[in-house]
């Protein structure tokens, strides 16, 4: 059995019951940042975003059945219904649009809204790996199930996403 | 010969990779999850139907119980109307009166019975 295979295995349901909102929202609250970052960078609008995860939950509510594993399972819902979404409004992300993505890390104030921006500007798929790799925390081998793609191409989008990042943000004087 | 020791490139990557972490994506606003109607609602409202179909059943029993063609007459036989028309006229008409409604029925719709009561 491949990697992505397993990986897909794991995504399976297991049919039994409908989940409690009182478990539903341990969900949200552990993952909810890393799912909102995620459509996000696929949407670019903070509400559209918000929008899309309140139908992600609602629907893992109303579902008889809940997710092996709700990590990648919500990474991928929350794919779908974004891409559903940018289907039926065309939309693309505007750098008009620019909220911080980020919440202000102690050091580095203003580097949150220039780490928001370089996100964008980077190709989607790049986006896409670079943030369900490190801030989502799905493995390689998920995100490959998941986008329907090799491992490889993954870690290699990963590097590159790395790298045009790492220029961007390096202080003036180091570049 | 190839080393498994980091090269200064992976250790860039991976204290880049630190740092991007340190930034926290922003949370999604509260969950509005509509409340879910408890178990013990849809067994009140479930009491409440069976109440009113019983009540329902019971009223429209009590009124047929009560109705005054349910009067149980005797059965109106050869015999019995010769025996009542021997005794006198009264009983023989009474028995006619009691048992017509079930012979020519005026409240049965279609009958002609009915169609000249409603005149």
């Amino acid at each position: 059995m491949g990697s992505a295979e397993r990986s897909a295995s794991r995504m399976k349901f297991f049919a039994r019951r409908k989940l409690r909102a009182d478990e539903v929202q341990p969900l949200y609250q552990q993952h909810g940042p890393g799912l909102l970052l995620y459509a996000r960078s696929l949407l670019g609008r903070k509400h559209a975003a918000e929008d899309v995860l309140q139908q992600v939950f609602m629907k893992l509510l109303e579902q008889n059945a809940n997710p092996e594993e709700p990590r990648p399972y919500l990474f991928r819902a929350v794919h779908n219904v974004a891409l559903n979404m940018i289907r039926g409004e065309s939309k693309q992300i505007e750098l008009a649009d620019i909220e911080p993505w980020f919440e202000a890390p102690a050091q580095d104030h203003a580097a949150r809204v220039t780490l928001t921006i370089e996100l964008m500007r980077i190709p989607e798929e790049q986006r896409q790996v670079i943030v369900l790799h490190l801030w989502g925390g799905l493995s390689f081998e998920e995100i490959a199930s998941m986008l329907a793609i090799s491992a490889n191409t993954v870690a290699s989008r990963y590097r590159y996403a790395l790298q045009k990042l790492r220029a961007a943000m390096q202080p003036e004087g180091s570049r | 010969m190839t080393s498994d020791r980091p090269t200064n490139q992976d250790q860039a990557d991976n204290h880049f990779e630190e740092r991007l972490r340190g930034f926290r994506p922003i949370a999604p606003r509260e969950l509005a999850i509509p409340p879910r109607p408890a178990p013990w609602t849809a067994l009140a409202v479930a009491a409440s139907v069976l109440l009113v179909a019983g009540a329902s059943f019971f009223a429209r029993h009590s009124r047929q119980s009560t109705a005054p063609h349910s009067f149980v007459s005797p059965p109106v036989t050869m015999g019995t109307l010769n025996a009542a028309l021997r005794d006198n006229d009264e009983t023989f008409y009474r028995f006619l009166d009691d048992a017509s409604p079930d012979i020519l029925s005026h409240s049965q719709r279609g009958t002609v019975l009915f169609e000249l009561g409603k005149e």
